[in-house]
């Protein structure tokens, strides 16, 4: 918002995708065209929204007087035997990650092109994008211990010492990064255009393009930047690491896992130049899928195809994204009129208090897909190219759609997007509390606040109806 | 509101054909295997369905539907649309017209080669939830089958 580098990350991004997506077999619209969740009944969409605009209220009032969740993020250390696995599992992990997305890249570009066999658009729609988002929310930050691309920058960077001289060490450690998100802003975006607006989503060798690309895109960067490149860069990184910090276990920065009370981490997040657009774009990116489920939408694209599909996706997309933009932009202008201060001050410190929304609309329109279609990976596990192999006898196996009933799905949606909205007026709270001092002040500050996020939290739940 | 008119508007469009089906309702088909979403030939050993006594209490249900699909140069005459079906009730798609293409049914994942325009598929409506019907090869999407 307050620099030329985000549109210019973001349109670069667009460009490359489109240019070399072009040669991915036009196929369903929709990363994973299978089943999708039946509208939420309307009592329980109108039992969530006054349960959560009344929780707020009442959570002004009743909500604790001094700021709770910084003084709690330090936390303490995990016992000694934690700290000894913890290593062990990390390299497991780094094996895993390089091999997921190598599994990925190929089995997209070279195997049956036949989604429904391919492992790739559930790998990296289900497992990847949703089951690393729930993970982090109760294990932390994990991200960066599978991180594929840090791995791979690590091996360029160190290959390139031995080939020219350098000591290794200083190479690694060159580039403590861009100082701004505007790249994994870009970087989100290109992957929610993947997802939501082209027509070719689910057809593997578009994720094949797309995770090649971005694999270039992330070790190249980190050749010229230095390492710090991927961790500002890598958009599914950067916002694993905010979701990360609503978990109650994180890593400090001597490398040792810590417990802390669930929350704290957000109070400690930093914000930088982009942070703000990017938790938005995230936002307004889940907002759309849900919208492109309305009946309205049906209408707006019916009989459409092909580009030209993509094309009202991606107006679409990017308008809702604009509205979600400008309520907030709107809850901080008005709240620095009552307060007096800074805008941008203002949008940094209640950015992190979105974070519990941007979960919550996760949980509410994926998790079904993580547990239904999500089982499908057991079958590819066998045949991950769709190449009629039997590796570990499980080829066969077929997605249980019973394992949760419509009647869960739906409550475990409404559930998570009532408590996602308490949860972030809990953390605006304790933001508000820090920057302004006197609770009166703090409390007063928080109406404009409150009153967007209820307008999240009660969209969300319509978008949950279908209608 | 247009989600009720759409309702209505499918609910006559159903044309809802009801076939003497004296064999599947009362079973729960959530217990049923999902043999595919195709017809349910392999009788299952589970011990609710044939045998309940006749439900008296609830109105005749609606035990069959036909979706009629009038496709004309890739395009699905009166617009993409949503229809809804019962769960564990039959689904015809029958479609009409020129495509060449294929027709899909995501989720059960079954499928329709369209010859001279036309071709029909019935199934049992087993998986709940919201599934797209779309023409495969140029991804214009027809129908939101909703089943509940």
């Amino acid at each position: 918002m307050n620099s030329r580098a985000g549109p210019r990350a973001a349109l670069a991004s667009v460009v490359a995708l489109v240019a070399l997506a072009a040669s991915a077999a036009p196929a369903a619209a929709h990363g994973v065209g299978g089943r999708t969740d039946l509208p939420i009944p309307a009592w329980q969409l109108a039992w969530a929204a006054s349960l959560a605009v009344a929780a707020s209220f009442v959570a002004l009032g009743m909500l604790w007087t001094a700021p709770r969740l910084a003084p709690a993020a330090t936390g303490t250390p995990l016992a000694r035997t934690a700290q000894r696995i913890l290593p062990i599992l990390g390299l497991m992990a780094r094996l895993l990650g390089i091999s997921a997305l190598g599994l990925v890249i190929y089995g997209g570009l070279w195997g049956n092109q036949n989604p429904s066999v391919n492992l790739a658009p559930i790998a990296f729609f289900i497992l990847f994008w949703v089951g690393v988002q729930i993970v982090s929310v109760a294990l932390g930050d994990v991200w960066p211990s599978f991180n594929p691309f840090h791995t791979l920058a690590d091996v360029w960077v160190r290959a390139r010492a031995v080939f020219t001289g350098a000591p290794v060490m200083e190479t690694v450690d060159i580039g403590s990064g861009s100082g701004h998100q505007w790249w994994a802003t870009g970087a989100i975006f290109s992957f929610a255009w993947l997802e939501l607006a082209f027509h070719g989503s689910d057809s593997p060798r578009s994720i094949g393009v797309y995770l090649a690309l971005y694999t270039v895109a992330m070790v190249g960067g980190a050749a010229v930047r230095g390492r710090g490149w991927v961790r500002d860069a890598d958009g599914f990184g950067v916002l694993f690491t905010k979701i990360g910090a609503m978990a109650p276990l994180y890593r400090d920065r001597s490398g040792i896992w810590r417990r802390r009370s669930p929350l704290a981490g957000l109070s400690v997040l930093p914000v930088e130049p982009g942070t703000v657009a990017f938790i938005l774009v995230v936002l307004g990116s889940t907002s759309f899928d849900g919208f492109t489920r309305s009946s309205i939408w049906l209408d707006i694209v019916s009989n459409r195809s092909g580009w030209e599909l993509t094309t009202v996706n991606t107006v679409g997309l990017v308008f809702v994204i604009g509205v979600v933009m400008a309520v907030y932009r709107a809850a901080i202008v008005v709240t620095a009129r009552l307060t007096g201060n800074p805008e941008t001050e203002l949008a940094n410190s209640f950015a992190s208090s979105l974070v519990p929304i941007v979960v919550a609309y996760t949980v509410a329109h994926y998790f079904s897909y993580l547990v239904l279609e999500g089982q499908a990976l057991y079958a590819h596990l066998s045949d991950p190219f769709g190449r009629g192999w039997d590796l570990f006898g499980t080829a066969g196996y077929r997605v249980n759609y019973t394992w949760i009933s419509t009647e869960v799905i739906a409550w475990i949606q409404t559930t998570a997007i009532a408590a996602g909205h308490v949860l972030a007026v809990a953390v605006a709270h304790d933001r508000a509390l820090e920057i302004f001092g006197p609770h009166r002040l703090a409390v007063r500050s928080q109406y404009p606040i409150l009153v967007a996020m209820i307008g999240y939290t009660v969209a969300g739940l319509f978008l949950l109806l279908g209608a | 509101m247009i989600m009720a008119l759409r309702r209505l508007a499918a609910a006559v469009a159903l044309s809802a054909l009801v076939t003497t089906a004296c064999g599947n309702d009362g079973g729960d088909p959530a217990t049923e295997p999902l043999a595919e979403g195709a017809v349910a030939s392999e009788a299952p050993v589970t011990v609710t369905t044939v045998t309940a006594p006749v439900t008296v209490t609830a109105p005749a249900p609606v035990t069959a539907s036909v979706v009629e699909l009038v496709v004309v140069g890739g395009d699905l005459i009166g617009g993409s649309r949503q229809e809804s079906v019962s769960l564990g009730e039959e689904v015809t798609v029958r479609v009409t017209g020129t495509s060449t293409d294929r027709v899909h049914v995501h989720g059960y994942d079954l499928f329709i080669d369209l010859v001279d325009g036309a071709g029909d598929l019935t199934f049992m409506a087993v998986i709940p939830g919201v599934f797209e019907i779309e023409l495969e090869d140029s991804g214009t999407l027809l129908v939101r089958l909703e089943v509940t």
